[in-house]
């Protein structure tokens, strides 16, 4: 029988175990018998070992085999093993699945230990592709598979934060929320993009659509990433961005008990310091508000006690009356305060804890087998008073079955609930809450005078009872039956089903704050204006799969086919309530309260269908072919624009395997691939060519008294939509050297994005709404990766293992329709990520320099310019600063200043063990992005309006002349003059992006480092642990970066633009991992 | 059996779609409704805070904290010419397009129908009128645009005579079709044929007095006024002679007062149409301030000059006149709206259940000129729910414009009579106490503005009515723009109270003028003399946005802008 390829379903691991299995039998049957004929008159004895793997861990179900006969052994649970008669010239051949096999020449020796190494780049390494495997030197895609056991290491929330910088061009940065507990981060392949941004990677677990998040870390067995057209074009419709897929474990033969886990400690990698502790801070602010042409927050007499708190904290009230002596003159974020309570300190926890344990059990035999494992995280908030949290509980159960010798089934579960615990905000929500926080000022008293309760300006007393609670359910079902009636034709028939129950409850509760006469008041101000909210929002995902392979071989021609058909049904619906009135803060809900309760809902669903195919051939496992096509249908689209085929082919050379390769020894392994291929994305609203009315109660008018219902006008309906495609065409190189200790990957690609759905031409505003959208439009992405691996072990003793990965790519406009070529807009040639701006030509000095600069700036600012305020470089020489008629070929005096595109994104990892120990350290970074922050009212601090600023380190070197109590600081400041309005004369310094605020985004990062020891197993095993291994880590250790302020992973924010995100964690933990 | 394409056809299960809707005057009301929101009501809708619809005009300022919010920026003549945006906003011009192009599907032409399409021809008006007072001349559109409908994107703009022509055969298609209030249900706060009739004088007298004093200049329209000026009036007398609605009379010295801070002016005979407040129904959005003045805006010395003596007289010739640099002169002697509008100290702040606070002295952060504002301001506060929660409704158009209109339109085009003014100003003097304004022995008011052109003693009388009457209401920036008054306030800063030495101890440090009076706008205006540096070759009309000049070549942009 020829050794070919044995295509086979997704999670997969079992059935191509179970083929090996057979096929070792196979041999062995073959092989004994033939020696068995004449193998006598020889030298005998016993020979006896243990086998271990690299972690010194007994490895039991080793085949030891006396090569060229049948006689042979395993080894027991405890990596033992004994053979009988073994002749001296006898060759012992040690074999485990994904090891690389040995031979051992017994010779004199009775003893002989092996320590078996992980195969991991071997000739056998099989890799999870759509819809079943294939052999990684078979590939001929773009395909990244992560190492299983750089995600095992990590004690990480989430697998994206194990994901991240472990797969080039997989890129996964915190999105707004920062390092919220529970917060997901966004993901790219490739950089692909589309102009709606809807660009997320398809995730399939165990080939079910899934959030990336919704599975426990631990329970992962494999992870590939798809990323070239080829690869993904057998998803069609949803993998337009690629496709990771997921697989977790499964029961493999005896039985393992296996228990993780790990308890750590955050807190803020980078949080943007707050000058306090002296009187500066005070002067800038009353700077910024004369400047505005207001009289100082902190007149003189305000000063002198702000002097006398910093000199003993208390000596001086904090905060005035007002004449009224109901309210306290204080304003909203705690300007005209002058305490000196040292906030940060008491409102941010210097330490919060998280938790993660995973307990699982599986096992099985030829018959069966299972595994079962459960998983819990959580993980508590950086507010000292905010007890935000997150928790998550994993479920992950599968059993499968031989029901006959041609037929195989299995079911597979899968359930997960999250349970978040956030302070709420009744008009701006969970979101703003670290927005308010980098705003309070550090002269603002943390409780009232004389009593326990926290000031209103701190938020702690409404973080305490205004909260928002959040459970997600998800149920996975999925019953799978694999037929094999003739050998090499498989057919899998799954239904796959996913459910979602989401709770999203919030509640507002009276609390209190004090009045200056000592009255205790209320926020909100009566019981009538507490508010219960809840929305249930529930979805249904339905999808049967049947495919069918068949394989064969005929001489050096290796064969495979593949034909399946799908159907998706989505469902949604959500039931939206609120009610105002709690009749009781013990127990809010609709039912106990008594004010005006309205519910309101969304209904909807979608729905796809598709055909496919694939077929692989390859010559001696040297020259590779892959064809695949999908059709694919969508309801998003109407009829005539419903169905889009994708084809792709792809084709490989391993020029190592052919005989005049010259440097066989050298080199184990070289192939050239080369792919081409077309997607599809079908990620477009529901219904938009469908023109609907949208029904609501007026706001802000009543009819008699009462709220009136209203229906709205529709938008123009977009018609004609149909599918966006993305085009790639991917050549890359496959390379394992020196004894397949050096490993290279290098790709490089370039994707066309076209039909792109976005909106349509700019047209006039005489239209009266948003354009419709249509598909026109093409992106042209064009990007490198590169993965470079060495391994070594030195000595049984002592190994150690390199990795790293940089990716890059670039992507431009190739066509969108803008005639006019607008700047507001797409337009051909654009680079995504540019940054049009003013270049600035530095700050006025004096008045003179504003009289004599000859360069008339008003087109920024009509109004009058001060010393201290910007000068802008006059690009065209028509001596005025604007931007012309703001298209690419009359665009004044803007100019491109940067791209904000991240550039060179890198990952670094390096291992070692040494006996019983092992190290490990990540770093991760970016090469080159440019960030404009001026737009964000932190990053201008006392330029901000009084209520939307902080005075942080570094914005104490702002333009002021002598007249400033912090003395003069004209020659060469960093900031322009500040005026303390919301936007208003700052627009003179901040309404155009310029290069002198533009930040340097590059950054190294030490993800993480770790120091493990495994327990001797002869420790363990006398209290029947087979494997018990300790460890310590840390998350985000040291970060080097030039960025002002702000973590240069989580600068973004949710109001106010950037600068205000939830801080990312530095985390240490401590763990253990045990085997029973 | 499903056929492949049944499976995928999937329609919305939570939206109405427009073929299943227009078949019942019910559907109409369900769209006209939803229009409703957009009228203006105290400062944000949905209660919010004081109006400030006059700050930033000569009358009341801003302070310099919460400077750019209002009309300072255009006094000021320092807007910018916007990239996009900036008020060339046509989205409810479409919407109510749409409206009535399918109000014709409704088969049936019952009264109900009727008032409803009546009220679409009302909203478009309503919303042209808000566009003509910022760009002048327009596209005229009615029909919701399409994306290929090149001839109206691509269109020019009509001469701002025609687009008036435009609006007020809206209007008289109105009046045609709409039912009058009281035949309403919801009288009041559903619009009606009155409110077509007024907004029909409103529309004429600001197009009429525009085209009178803009002739010759690059913002002229296309005739001397005249016509416009005689709808304005007529229209102005027809609800006068309907006597639907008549002013609201009481004790002088509180009447007025009390006219603008009710909790509901259902049946009140002199509000024709309001916004009705009401905590509850509005939910968490509402939050409303009146009782905590100020917001950032506050009266200015200049509005208060305006106020006779009780004699009726102006001050500068009034022997009754003593003074008015410290707040306890201020409201001596004056015209009784005076003391009705303008908070000084002694004043109640509120009255919560048996507790009664006094306002002392002004919180000069905000109320930068040191007059925070009485009209409007709601003193009794209910204990139970707090002072934040005040229910007070927002007048949108009350009788007293309709006088003011008449007034106004017959003093221009030079056919006034003492009966008119006997049935307009008069009224309004009555209500107050004031004497009465009788034409032939108008004492001149050395204090007159000069607005620039040379007009009648009667109208400078009519105009400075239209002042103390409606202070607060709105009308003051776009009655400057209409008299082409640039005269008036170029170069002028307008300036609060004396700086005495009780209100420096209160705040030290605060810009004052020359004459000792408090000067907020001193270091921000950037016109000559460090006033309002308005041009008026240009900035009578608003910039178009860049991108639509650049898209559309045939806008053009307006006068003075480059």
């Amino acid at each position: 029988m020829k050794k070919n390829e044995l295509p086979s379903e997704s999670n997969s691991h079992y059935l191509s175990k179970m083929f090996r299995i057979m096929r070792i039998f196979v041999f062995l049957l073959l092989a004994g018998f033939l020696q068995s004929l004449a193998s006598y008159g020889y030298a005998q004895k016993t020979v006896s070992g243990t086998v271990t793997d690299e972690e010194g861990l007994p490895l039991p179900g080793v085949t030891i085999v006396v090569k060229g006969t049948t006689q042979g052994t395993t080894s027991s649970a405890d990596g033992k093993y004994y053979l009988d008669n073994v002749p001296d010239d006898a060759t012992l051949v040690f074999s485990f699945i994904g090891m690389i096999t040995q031979e051992i020449v017994v010779g004199s020796q009775t003893t002989i230990d092996i320590v078996m190494e992980v195969d991991r780049y071997g000739i056998d390494e099989v890799v999870v592709v759509g819809y079943g495997t294939k052999k990684k030197v078979n590939l001929t895609g773009a395909v990244s598979v992560a190492d299983k056991e750089l995600i095992e290491r990590r004690p990480v929330g989430n697998v994206q934060q194990a994901l991240q910088g472990l797969v080039p061009n997989l890129i996964i940065a915190p999105t707004v929320a920062g390092g919220e507990p529970g917060a997901d981060m966004s993901m790219t392949i490739r950089g692909l993009t589309s102009f709606e941004g809807r660009s997320n990677p398809y995730v399939l677990v165990d080939g079910i659509p899934m959030e990336i998040n919704d599975i426990d870390p631990n329970d992962i067995e494999s992870i590939s990433v798809l990323k070239d057209a080829a690869s993904t074009s057998i998803y069609g419709a949803r993998a337009a961005y690629g496709v990771i897929l997921i697989t977790t474990k499964q029961g493999q033969r005896g039985a393992n008990v296996s228990y993780s886990m790990n308890y750590g400690v955050s807190s803020p990698t980078i949080w943007p310091e707050i000058v306090s502790g002296n009187m500066d801070w005070a002067y800038a602010l009353n700077d910024a508000i004369t400047n505005a042409g207001g009289s100082p927050y902190y007149p003189e007499e305000a000063l002198q006690r702000l002097a006398q708190n910093l000199e003993k904290p208390g000596s001086a009230v904090p905060m005035l009356p007002n004449p009224d002596g109901l309210t306290w003159d204080i304003m909203n974020t705690g300007t005209k305060g002058v305490a000196n309570d040292d906030l940060t300190s008491l409102i941010v926890n210097r330490w919060a804890p998280r938790a993660k344990y995973n307990l699982s059990v599986s096992g099985g035999n030829e018959e069966i087998n299972y595994y079962v494992s459960g998983g819990f995280y959580n993980e508590q908030g950086l507010l000292k008073f905010g007890n935000e949290s997150f928790k998550r509980y994993n479920i992950d159960a599968k059993i499968s079955a031989k029901v006959t010798s041609w037929m195989k089934l299995s079911f597979l579960s899968k359930f997960r609930r999250g349970y978040e615990d956030f302070p709420w905000n009744q008009y701006y929500g969970r979101d703003w809450i670290m927005n308010w926080i980098g705003k309070i000022k550090p002269g603002t008293p943390a409780k009232y005078p004389g009593t326990d309760i926290w000031t209103e300006q701190t938020r702690v007393e409404e973080w305490k009872n205004v909260r928002q609670n959040i459970t997600n359910n998800q149920f996975v079902i999925s019953p799978r039956l694999i037929i094999e009636p003739v050998k090499g034709w498989v057919t899998n028939v799954e239904l796959n089903y996913r459910t979602n129950q989401d709770d999203d409850t919030r509640f507002v509760k009276q609390y209190p704050w004090v009045r200056p006469n000592g009255e205790i008041a209320y926020g909100p101000q009566t019981q009538a204006e507490t508010q219960y909210r809840t929305d249930l929002t529930t979805n249904t995902y339905l999808s049967p799969n049947i495919y069918s392979t068949y394989a064969n071989s005929f001489g050096s021609h290796n064969l495979s086919v593949l034909a399946g058909y799908q159907h998706e049904v989505y469902n949604y619906k959500d039931l939206y309530a609120n009610a105002f009135y709690l009749l009781s803060n013990a127990v809010p809900s609709l039912s106990t309260t008594v004010g005006e309760k309205t519910i309101d809902d969304a209904i909807g669903h979608w729905a796809t269908q598709s055909v496919f195919g694939r077929l692989n051939y390859n010559f001696s496992e040297k020259y590779l072919l892959e064809v695949n096509v999908r059709a694919d249908g969508s309801s998003r689209f109407e009829k005539d624009d419903r169905w889009g085929v994708f084809p792709s082919v792809s084709a490989g050379w391993v020029i190592s395997k052919e005989t005049f390769f010259p440097l066989q020894g050298l080199v184990d392994l070289l192939k050239f691939r080369a792919s081409y291929g077309t997607l599809g994305n079908q990620n477009v609203d529901n219904y938009l060519y469908v023109p609907t009315l949208p029904v609501r109660q007026t706001d802000y008018w009543l009819f008699g008294g009462e709220r009136a219902w209203t229906v709205g006008a529709p938008n123009i309906t977009s018609i004609d939509l149909t599918w966006e495609q993305v085009t790639t065409v991917d050549f890359g190189l496959d390379a394992m050297l020196l004894d397949n200790r050096l490993g290279l990957t290098f790709g490089v690609y370039e994707s066309r994005t076209t039909n792109l759905v976005g909106p349509g031409e700019p047209l006039p505003a005489v239209l009266g709404t948003s354009v419709p959208k249509k598909n026109e439009g093409e992106i042209k992405t064009r990007g490198w990766e590169l993965e470079l691996s060495w391994k070594n072990r030195v000595s049984p003793a002592f190994s150690y293992e390199l990795r790293a990965v940089v990716s890059d790519y670039k992507s431009t406009v190739v066509y969108y329709n803008n005639p006019t070529e607008l700047l507001n807009t797409y337009y051909n040639g654009q680079v995504l990520g540019e940054i049009w701006g003013l270049e600035w030509a530095g700050y006025y000095q004096s008045q003179d320099d504003i009289e004599s600069y000859g360069i008339d700036q008003s087109y920024i600012y009509s109004g009058t310019w001060y010393p201290g305020d910007s000068k802008y470089v006059d690009q065209n020489g028509d001596n005025k600063i604007d931007r012309g008629a703001n298209t690419f070929d009359n665009h004044g005096d803007l100019v491109v200043l940067g791209n904000s595109t991240p550039r060179y994104v890198y990952g670094f990892n390096a291992s070692a063990r040494w006996k019983g120990f092992d190290v490990s350290v990540l770093l991760q970074g970016i090469g080159k992005r440019d960030l404009n922050m001026g737009s964000s009212a932190v990053f201008r601090g006392p330029a901000a309006g009084p209520m939307h600023n902080n005075v942080l380190k570094g914005h104490l070197d702002y333009w002021r002349d002598e007249t400033s109590a912090l003395g003069a600081n004209t020659d060469d400041p960093y900031f322009p003059r500040p005026y303390a309005q919301y936007f208003g004369q700052n627009a003179k310094n901040y309404s155009y992006a310029t290069d002198h605020f533009l930040q340097n985004g590059a950054f190294l990062r030490l993800k993480n480092f770790q120091l493990g020891y495994t327990l001797p197993s002869s420790i363990t095993q006398k209290i029947f642990i087979s494997s018990a291994r300790f460890y310590m880590s840390g998350e985000n250790l040291l970060t080097f970066t030039k960025m002002m302020f702000f973590d240069p992973e989580a600068f973004g924010g949710r109001w106010y633009g950037v600068g205000d995100a939830y801080p990312l964690s530095k985390t240490l933990s401590l763990g253990l991992n045990v085997n029973f | 059996m499903y056929s492949c394409e049944d499976f995928l056809d999937r329609t919305p299960l939570d939206q109405i779609s427009d073929p299943d809707f227009w078949s019942t005057e019910t559907d109409l009301e369900l769209y006209i409704n939803d229009f409703y929101d957009l009228l203006e009501g105290w400062w944000v809708a949905g209660g919010g805070k004081a109006p400030t619809y006059d700050t930033g005009t000569d009358l009341a300022l801003p302070s310099p904290n919460a400077y750019g919010d209002e009309w300072t920026p255009r006094m000021d003549g320092v807007i910018n010419v916007p990239a996009s945006g900036g008020g060339w906003n046509w989205r409810n011009v479409r919407n109510i397009n749409y409206f009535l192009e399918n109000a014709e599907r409704v088969d049936d032409d019952s009264p109900v129908t009727d008032h409803h399409i009546g009220e679409g021809h009302w909203f478009r008006a309503h919303f042209y009128f808000e566009l003509l007072k910022s760009f002048g001349d327009l596209p005229i559109i009615t029909k919701p645009v399409g994306a290929d409908d090149e001839d109206i994107l691509y269109g020019s703009r009509s001469s701002r005579t025609e687009v008036a022509d435009f609006i007020l055969s809206d209007l008289d298609m109105a009046i045609s079709k709409m039912k009058y209030g009281y035949e309403l249900a919801d009288h009041g706060t559903r619009l009606s044929k009155d409110l077509a009739l007024l907004l029909k004088a409103r529309v004429a007298l600001y197009e009429g007095t525009w085209e009178k004093y803009h002739q010759g200049s690059v913002f002229a329209g296309k005739t001397d006024g005249s016509a416009y000026l005689q709808l304005a009036a007529d229209a102005a007398k027809q609800i006068m002679d309907s006597e639907n609605y008549y002013l609201v009379t009481g004790d002088t010295s509180s009447v007025y007062f009390e006219l603008f801070n009710q909790v509901d002016y259902a049946g009140n005979p002199e509000v024709m149409f309001f916004k009705h407040f009401d905590r509850e129904k509005y939910g968490d959005q509402f939050s409303n301030q009146l009782w905590n003045w100020p917001n950032g805006y506050s009266l200015t010395q200049d509005l208060s000059r305006f106020y006779l003596c009780i004699d009726g007289l102006p001050t500068a010739v009034s022997p009754l006149f003593v003074g008015d640099s410290v707040f306890s002169l201020l409201e001596v002697n004056r015209d009784p709206r005076l003391a009705q509008t303008f908070q000084i100290p002694g004043d109640i702040r509120r009255i919560q259940g048996t507790d009664t606070t006094f306002y002392d002295y002004p919180l000069l952060i905000d109320a930068a000129t040191g007059y925070e504002s009485q009209k409007f301001r709601m003193i009794h506060v209910d204990p139970a729910i707090g002072p934040n929660n005040q229910n007070v409704d927002y007048i949108w158009a009350r009788f007293a414009e309709v006088l003011l209109i008449y007034a106004e339109a017959r003093a221009e085009l030079g056919t006034l009579t003492q009966a008119d003014i006997d049935l307009t100003i008069n009224k309004l003097r009555d209500r107050v106490g004031m004497p009465y304004l009788v034409m032939g022995s108008i004492t001149p008011d050395p204090n007159w503005p000069d607005y620039g052109h040379s007009i009648s003693d009667v109208l400078q009388e009519i105009r400075r009515e239209r002042v103390t009457e409606l202070y607060g209401e709105g009308f003051r920036f776009h009655d400057l723009m209409r008299w082409r008054a640039h005269q008036y306030f170029v170069g002028k800063r307008f300036t609060g109270t004396y700086y005495t030495d009780e209100l420096r101890a209160v705040d030290d440090g605060l810009p004052f003028n020359e004459d000792g009076y408090l000067d907020p706008l001193m270091y921000i205006l950037t016109g000559p003399n460090n006033g309002y540096g308005f041009e008026f070759g240009r900035d009578y009309l608003l910039p178009l946005p860049t991108n639509e000049l650049t898209l559309n070549p045939n806008l053009g942009q307006n006068p003075g802008w480059l």
